[in-house]
């Protein structure tokens, strides 16, 4: 899925968030309701005009400092590095790097790794949790990360191990 | 209480308490390390345990463990981004980068000196002003908490490394977020859709865990190669040079101690807060803010000797009042009151050697979990030297299990994987999950102290009483600079054009 397109789902996503926050808001005495009334606004406001500004092909002049670096920030320091790159240019160039490699990750792995997560989850209700933790850990590493069965065992019944002494042993941890 | 100095010390230094010192220090590293643990947790589990115990050696051992607990978080967070305690949080975003650049020796040997040095700092300041502490927190009214708590919501704009507008959007989003649960001061509950866990409103333990962890845990594991980006040595270097650090950087240094005695000095603050607010007050500070967040020492060193000289701060309330400033002194005053030590003006008066003995053994705990952290830190590094494929599960299983045990509630692991999404949707789109943080952090005592100020006074209350206008003015102060600085080096990149 393209970015700008990910991003406005987001952003279509808090907008509703906050407009069922500012209805509900409604019910509730003056004073319990002022600051979630005020801040919903605020964001309805501050993220539908963002929205507007992204999309549009000729956004107006006047509203370019919403998609610009803050009026705080972005100190024009130049101070020459050793390979002659200065430091905004290097730390660009760095975060680049790092976008660069999460965006090899794609929304259906992330939805993948979620889905992932919520079973462990879920198992921890129904089984007890160190049991699910070595489950999870085996199934996941080995099939979802691709990793050899010597390491995976390897890590998972070392990390099991340690989480038991910890919250067994030590703690004697109740459920 | 001078004459009572030197058997006090000697107290803590025989045996065996200084066995008991250790094995509390090293507990307090473990419980630090571990993502939702802390304080609360590991006082809880040790006050059965020294029931029996001579109340000095209890002493000694519930200290050991509390003052290494914000040390061990340090670890994780600059090691793996996870920090292990709330008060740790503000030092990944310098620490992970600087193990992101091979450089994770360098960031843990300056964490753990700056928080041996903090906490000493907080401590001397503690001996220092223990005889006139009362009318210090006596100062401080509903007027001086929302104004401090105004003054944290101001570092939203300043630590917004992008774009202003999604600093201030995720910052709101915190503060509509912190509104959950009962409010404060009409005791309605909010937007809690009939479920009971809603009531306590968002746990910050489980929000950062997911904020942070689980979110940078799903990028790990995506990506192939280690958590160090660069091309590193398989052996850790620049401990030592990282140790020194604090000296080098000595005005950081004393700022974030500083920072850390001040707001650890105020109830309810903490020291989540005082990491903040010292980290925020560096990157002002400073004219090249930008380096802030990409890899620069003093981004570690203020939030950690913040985090560290809070802990000398946050005794002053109570022992002094009984007052405590939070859950982890709330547990200690529980535990010195079952050794028949009852905190506040009777601990004084009848146990003044006792305090010398808890503050000997918060200094003594943070030089002990320095020896400790610099001897495993070299096997801790390794960690960045392992595959995101590997280290990613675990992460994932650390942090939500520590979301899970810390009150066996699962609510709280769906708490930290909704805001584990939540986390990466803002990383991935530029939103700042810091503001959200701070905001979440500081949402509740907004609301409480504004209501509260205007109960006992009209608005004026707020710039007529001394402190409340100075941090009112600190506030202003912190906002303007930064500009007055940027439009400075505007003009003289537009000069130096033109010439």
């Amino acid at each position: 899925m393209p970015n700008r397109k990910a991003e406005n789902i987001f952003n279509a996503c808090l907008i509703i968030a906050m407009i069922v926050v500012l209805v509900m808001a409604f019910e509730y005495n003056a004073r319990a309701r002022l600051f979630p009334l005020i801040f919903s606004s605020l964001i309805i406001f501050m993220t539908g005009l963002h929205m507007m500004m992204v999309n549009m092909k000729n956004p107006p002049k006047f509203l370019h400092f919403v998609t610009k670096s803050g009026a705080l920030t972005n100190y024009a320091v130049k101070e020459e590095t050793s390979d002659g790159m200065d430091q905004q240019e290097q730390a660009l160039k760095s975060s680049e790097e790092i976008k660069a490699s999460d965006d090899e990750l794609t929304w259906g792995n992330i939805f993948y790794i979620f889905l992932w997560l919520t079973l462990f989850v879920i198992s921890i209700v129904f089984i007890h949790y160190l049991l699910a933790t070595l489950i999870f850990l085996i199934l996941f590493m080995r099939f979802v990360g691709k990793v050899r069965w010597k390491t995976t065992l390897y890590f998972s019944f070392i990390l099991t191990g340690s989480l038991y002494f910890l919250f067994e042993i030590l703690l004697s941890a109740q459920q | 209480m001078l004459h009572q100095m030197i058997p006090a010390l000697l107290e803590v230094l025989s045996w065996p308490s200084l066995l008991y010192l250790v094995l509390g220090a090293t507990l307090g590293l473990i419980f630090g390390i571990l993502p939702g643990l802390g304080g609360p947790q590991v006082l809880a589990l040790l006050i059965p345990v020294s029931i029996n115990m001579d109340p000095s050696h209890a002493i000694v051992l519930l200290m050991g463990a509390m003052g290494a607990i914000p040390t061990g978080g340090s670890l994780t967070a600059i090691l793996i981004n996870t920090p292990g305690t709330g008060e740790s949080a503000a030092t990944t975003l310098d620490g992970f980068e600087l193990s992101r650049q091979g450089k994770a020796g360098y960031a843990i040997g300056s964490a753990v000196s700056s928080s041996l040095f903090g906490a000493i700092f907080g401590a001397v300041i503690l001996t220092i002003i223990l005889p006139f502490s009362r009318g210090i927190v006596l100062a401080f009214s509903y007027q001086e908490y929302f104004m401090m708590a105004v003054m944290g919501l101001s570092l939203i704009a300043v630590l917004s490394t992008g774009s202003l507008w999604k600093g201030l959007i995720s910052g709101f989003l915190g503060l509509v977020i912190s509104c959950i649960g009962l409010d404060p001061v009409t005791g309605v509950t909010r937007f809690d859709f009939g479920i009971s866990y809603m009531w306590e409103g968002v746990k910050l333990v489980p929000a950062i865990i997911g904020l942070f962890a689980v979110s940078e845990a799903v990028v790990l594991f995506s990506k192939k190669g280690p958590i160090a980006s660069e091309a590193v040595s398989g052996k850790l270097s620049g401990v030592r040079e990282g140790f020194f650090t604090p000296f080098k950087y000595f005005k950081t240094f004393l700022r974030g101690s500083f920072i850390g005695t001040i707001i650890g000095i105020i109830p309810g603050v903490g020291g989540a807060v005082a990491c903040w607010v010292a980290y925020g007050q560096e990157a002002t500070t400073h004219g090249d803010k930008g380096k802030f967040g990409k890899g620069d020492i003093r981004g570690v060193i203020a939030p950690e000797a913040a985090n560290n000289a809070k802990d000398g701060g946050a005794l002053v309330p109570t022992l002094i009042f009984g007052v405590p400033g939070g859950a982890q002194m709330a547990v200690l005053i529980g535990a010195l009151i079952l050794h028949g030590i009852t905190p506040g003006p009777a601990m004084i008066q009848n146990n003044s050697d006792m305090i010398l003995v808890l503050i000997y053994s918060l200094v003594g705990s943070n030089i002990v979990v320095a020896i400790l952290a610099l001897a495993a830190a070299k096997h801790m590094a390794k960690l960045t030297f392992v595959t995101g494929r590997i280290i990613g599960p675990l992460v994932f299983v650390i942090a939500l299990l520590g979301a899970y045990v810390s009150h066996f509630y699962i609510q709280d692991v769906f708490v930290a994987l909704i805001f584990g999404f939540l986390g990466l949707a803002m990383k991935r789109f530029g939103y700042s999950r810091v503001a959200l943080l701070i905001a979440l952090v500081l949402g509740s005592m907004v609301q409480k102290s504004l209501w509260q100020s205007l109960i006992i006074d009209s608005w004026t209350g707020f710039f007529t009483r001394p402190i409340s206008l100075a941090l009112f003015v600190a506030t202003v102060f912190l906002i303007v600079v930064p500009l007055l600085r940027k439009n400075k080096s505007q003009r003289g990149g537009t000069g130096h054009a033109q010439s």
